[in-house]
């Protein structure tokens, strides 16, 4: 048994409790480069690095004495010629015809050693990685959002010259065009030689272009107020809304039979105000330029669709959802051609038109959310009108701002009894 | 070619009356035929074309729905019959953008006025227009 221990592979030596080397194996010789008889009666320090030898002291031997043996201890052993040798030792202190001795038994773990670096130099590699990918991810981010920022100010430059052209031409005509016929009426009224009748036509005349430009300069008041007011956005319910503007309408035109149809309305993230304003004047516009019938039916449709949310960076895309609400009337109509140019301050087409007012608003109250406007008709085949918002509003995409959409019946009508 | 007539084109009412008013005032023997917008006034010139019965001045305002001023004047210079016809802008817009591009094709540019009796003189001006092609 003894001679197979000799030859065993493994590093097997015995030391006193003084530290002096009692035996060695053959396998630890020819490992070190040492003979047997070269390290008996020597301190196994021979063969230990410099580093072993202080946790040898410090550790290791400690270790033995207290619990009497120690496992899996990793030290570096040196070879006579100065090579190293990585080794897992085993200790024992037992005591062998009544003298304390230290067994140790060591394998070389060269791969051990190999694969420990690997995984050390992978873990790193995986650390540099991942931080790398996190600070790209976030790079992506930041760039995300400056696009979107972008578009916005872009999107916002573009309305804001449009509104600049528009309130030139509302100093240059529309506010001058009233003063000027004040003006023109009051001088004439002046003259000594009108008649009674002729007078009070003038004075009716002038009462009524006061009225206008008071109307007109209220309007702009509305207009600027819609420009400049923070948007306050809150869970709109919609079908609450039209309610509601069905009983104000109802209120405010007893001749008419107003009735609003609406199927299923998602609740969307607005500004309840705004939103007030815009279906108001669409509504009233549908009583305004109804038919001789004295009816007015309105039908209110809606529908989530995914669209882009840039407008002006071209090759630029992030789809977010969208509410398309459409309001359907049975009016008088309009010409397809002049749909464009029912959005612009003050355009008025005709005599029923109200103060020219009404749709710009809605139009800033579209843009104001991020949306859109558009109004399609024929005459004699009533007014579409389509108004496209998002359902959050821009940046709030995360919070769960909404209510689950409110289960009402499919088809909600909503009827004034006149 | 023409008759005495002077084509109004105008959509405010109140304007359409202080001509009428400046007409009967210095007791014109022209005839006014008003119309609201240029869409209008262009369906009457096509009308009265065929008849050789086109008016002796067209008087235009410039902001108007459904067709403009500056819109219907491009339209009766496309046209060569109506093209004979001389052109009046009368509008109370004071844009110098507007007053600069009329200018430059020899359109005389009149700023409505705010007395009567400026408005006299100018339908007396009109009256003087009528008939004479600048060009």
């Amino acid at each position: 048994m003894e001679s197979y221990v000799q030859h065993a592979p493994c590093l097997f030596f015995v030391t006193s409790d003084n530290g002096t080397l009692l035996d060695v194996n053959d396998y630890l010789c020819e490992s070190l480069q040492y003979s047997r008889r070269e390290l008996l009666g020597l301190k196994p320090d021979v063969f230990f690095s410099v580093a072993t030898r202080i946790f040898q002291q410090t550790h290791f031997y400690p270790l033995l004495k207290m619990q009497g043996h120690a496992e899996e201890i990793y030290l570096t052993l040196l070879t006579k010629d100065g090579g190293q040798l990585p080794v897992l030792i085993n200790a024992e202190r037992k005591v062998l015809e009544g003298e304390a001795v230290n067994l140790h038994v060591g394998i070389v773990v060269h791969n051990r050693k190999k694969f420990e670096d690997e995984l050390i130099a992978a873990k790193k590699s995986a650390e540099a990685a991942l931080h790398e990918n996190s600070a790209l991810l976030q790079a992506k981010q930041e760039l995300q959002r400056h696009s979107e920022e972008l578009d916005r100010q872009i999107q916002l430059v573009y309305t804001q010259n449009e509104e600049l052209k528009q309130f030139g031409r509302v100093v240059t005509h529309d506010m001058q065009e009233p003063l000027r016929k004040l003006s023109v009426f009051a001088d004439l009224l002046q003259q000594h030689d009108r008649s009674e009748t002729e007078t009070d036509r003038l004075m009716e005349k002038i009462g009524r272009i006061t009225q206008q430009l008071k109307a007109l300069l209220s309007g702009l008041q509305q207009y600027v107020w819609l420009t400049e007011t923070p948007l306050v956005p809150s869970a709109v319910d919609l079908s609450r809304l039209l309610l509601e503007m069905q009983q104000q309408l109802a209120d405010e035109h007893k001749d008419v039979q107003v009735r609003i149809e609406a199927s299923t309305l998602q609740p969307l993230a607005a500004d309840l105000k705004q939103m007030r304003l815009l279906f108001y004047e669409i509504l009233s516009n549908a009583i305004r330029f109804r038919r001789e019938t004295g009816k007015v039916y309105v039908a209110v449709s809606a529908e989530t669709l995914h669209l882009n949310q840039f407008h002006s960076l071209e090759g630029k895309y992030k789809f977010v959802e969208f509410i398309r609400i459409q309001v359907k009337d049975q009016g008088i109509g309009l010409p397809q051609a002049y749909t464009g140019q029912v959005f612009e301050l003050f355009k008025r087409f005709d005599a029923k038109s109200g103060r020219g007012i009404g749709l710009s608003l809605c139009k800033q109250v579209v843009n104001n959310h991020g949306g859109s406007i558009t109004l399609e008709s024929e005459p004699g085949e009533g007014t579409l009108v389509t108004i496209v918002l998002p359902l959050h509003p821009r940046g709030e995409e995360a919070k769960p701002a909404l209510e689950p959409p409110q289960t009402i019946s499919n088809k909600t009508s909503y009827a004034n009894d006149v | 070619m023409c008759s005495k007539t002077i084509l109004f084109v105008e959509d405010d009412e109140d304007d359409r009356d202080l001509l009428s008013m400046a007409i009967q005032e210095i007791n014109a023997s022209a005839k006014l035929v008003f119309m609201e917008n240029g869409l209008r006034a262009l369906e009457y010139l096509n009308g009265v074309k065929q008849a050789s019965q086109l008016p002796c001045l067209i008087v235009l305002d410039l902001n108007m729905p459904f067709l403009d001023g500056k819109e219907t004047y491009q339209k009766i210079k496309e046209d060569l019959q109506l093209d004979e016809v001389p052109v009046v802008i009368f509008t109370s817009s004071s844009n110098p953008n507007d007053r600069e591009l009329f200018s430059r094709q020899g359109v005389e540019f009149i700023t409505k006025p705010d007395n009567f009796s400026m408005m006299n003189t100018i339908v007396v001006h009109m009256l003087d227009l009528c008939g004479k092609h600048p060009n």
